[in-house]
């Protein structure tokens, strides 16, 4: 404590890019429904930026549940496009519940299962494999993933054999404004 | 957020803190990708690696890695710094750049490159680390945040000893930025 008062440091508060977002009301949270798979049929869940949203969605963090015992592999897609049975998620809510009315999210989550066609467009970034009676959950990407208007984050899970599957795919983000 | 009990000369300001990954993703120097599908058995080996062109005029800072082992035995990986990788490389397609908002979108120096059934190992370089791998998981190893900085002319690799018999099959993914060099 010898230090002159101009060398002391300074106090701040340490924010992160999420937890800001949330405060904020733009970080939301999205559950597909359940994913039934295996057998030769994909299952498949991801967020779409509509093309006038006007926002850039900010991707942070996804988990993948696997039900069964046998281990599967989840691909990660950026902008694939949805498989035609995609159905829209209605479990898809803002972490800030403390905001009335909720805000709502421009970003659409979609699932579908029993799918059999590959996915167009977009490319398959990386992989997870997901382990039996286990949830995967990925690090916080804390938005170093950005999805334009248009574009999509996607998660595609894969047949491994004869075996039915059951799991869910869970995403967060949070939107901005384009400026 | 607020500090109504603290006097107000001692309410500390409050800071948005990015990595340095975001902060690079924000400026388009953000990359994720994987290799193509390795394959090897019997006394052949196999790599997947991240490797900066002589050309390139960057230096790439490793992020994070992740391998995927899909076959039923535990699998050896070897970290290997600035060696020569044998056999015939494949150069990967499998990559985008994180931040999808920048148009055209940016494209990476670095290179993600593969190759199968290799009879010999890595030469010149270090062997640097060594990750054992359980059967059927990805094995990941997040923010590095830039600790590997690779110049040009050199590569960050995970060489795969091959465990016998069985044919394996094995997957990996790199997350990096890159950054032009001061000249």
């Amino acid at each position: 404590m010898f230090e002159k008062k101009t060398k002391q440091p300074i106090e701040v508060v340490d924010i992160t890019s999420p937890a800001m977002n949330s405060m904020l009301g733009r970080y939301f949270i999205g559950q597909t429904g359940t994913l039934n798979f295996g057998n030769k049929y994909d299952a498949w869940g991801g967020i779409i930026n509509p093309n006038n949203s006007g926002v850039n969605l900010y991707f942070d963090i996804f988990t993948i549940t696997n039900f069964s015992p046998q281990s599967f592999t989840g691909e990660i897609w950026l902008n694939a496009r949805s498989p035609r049975k995609a159905t829209v998620s209605s479990t898809v809510t803002p972490s800030n519940q403390a905001i009335s009315p909720p805000p709502r999210p421009k970003a659409i989550m979609e699932y579908a299962d029993y799918i059999t066609e590959p996915l167009t467009k977009g490319v398959n970034i990386f992989g997870r494999i997901v382990a039996p009676n286990s949830t995967l959950v990925s690090d916080s990407h804390r938005g170093s993933i950005i999805i334009a208007p248009g574009g999509s984050f996607s998660i595609l899970l894969k047949s491994p054999g004869q075996q039915n599957i059951t799991g869910t795919i869970v995403l967060t983000w949070w939107e901005e404004k384009i400026r | 957020m607020k500090f109504a009990f603290l006097k107000k000369e001692k309410q500390p300001k409050e800071v948005i803190v990015l990595s340095d990954a975001v902060y690079h993703s924000y400026l388009g120097e953000y990359f994720l990708g994987q290799t193509d599908m390795i394959t090897f058995r019997d006394s052949y080996n196999g790599w997947g690696a991240l490797i900066n062109p002589v050309d390139s005029n960057v230096n790439m800072f490793l992020n994070a890695y992740t391998i995927s082992n899909f076959a039923s035995t535990p699998l050896t990986a070897e970290g290997w710094l600035s060696s020569v990788l044998p056999g015939k490389a494949k150069v990967s397609t499998y990559f985008a750049a994180g931040n999808q908002s920048i148009a055209p979108s940016p494209v990476p120096k670095v290179k993600i490159q593969n190759a199968s059934m290799v009879s010999r190992t890595p030469t010149g370089g270090t062997y640097t680390f060594v990750r054992r791998v359980e059967p059927n998981e990805t094995l990941t190893k997040h923010d590095f945040q830039g600790m590997y900085i690779i110049p040009p002319g050199s590569s960050f690799a995970l060489f795969f000893l091959s465990p016998g018999k069985e044919h394996v099959q094995t997957r990996v993914a790199f997350g990096w930025w890159e950054e032009n060099m001061i000249l």
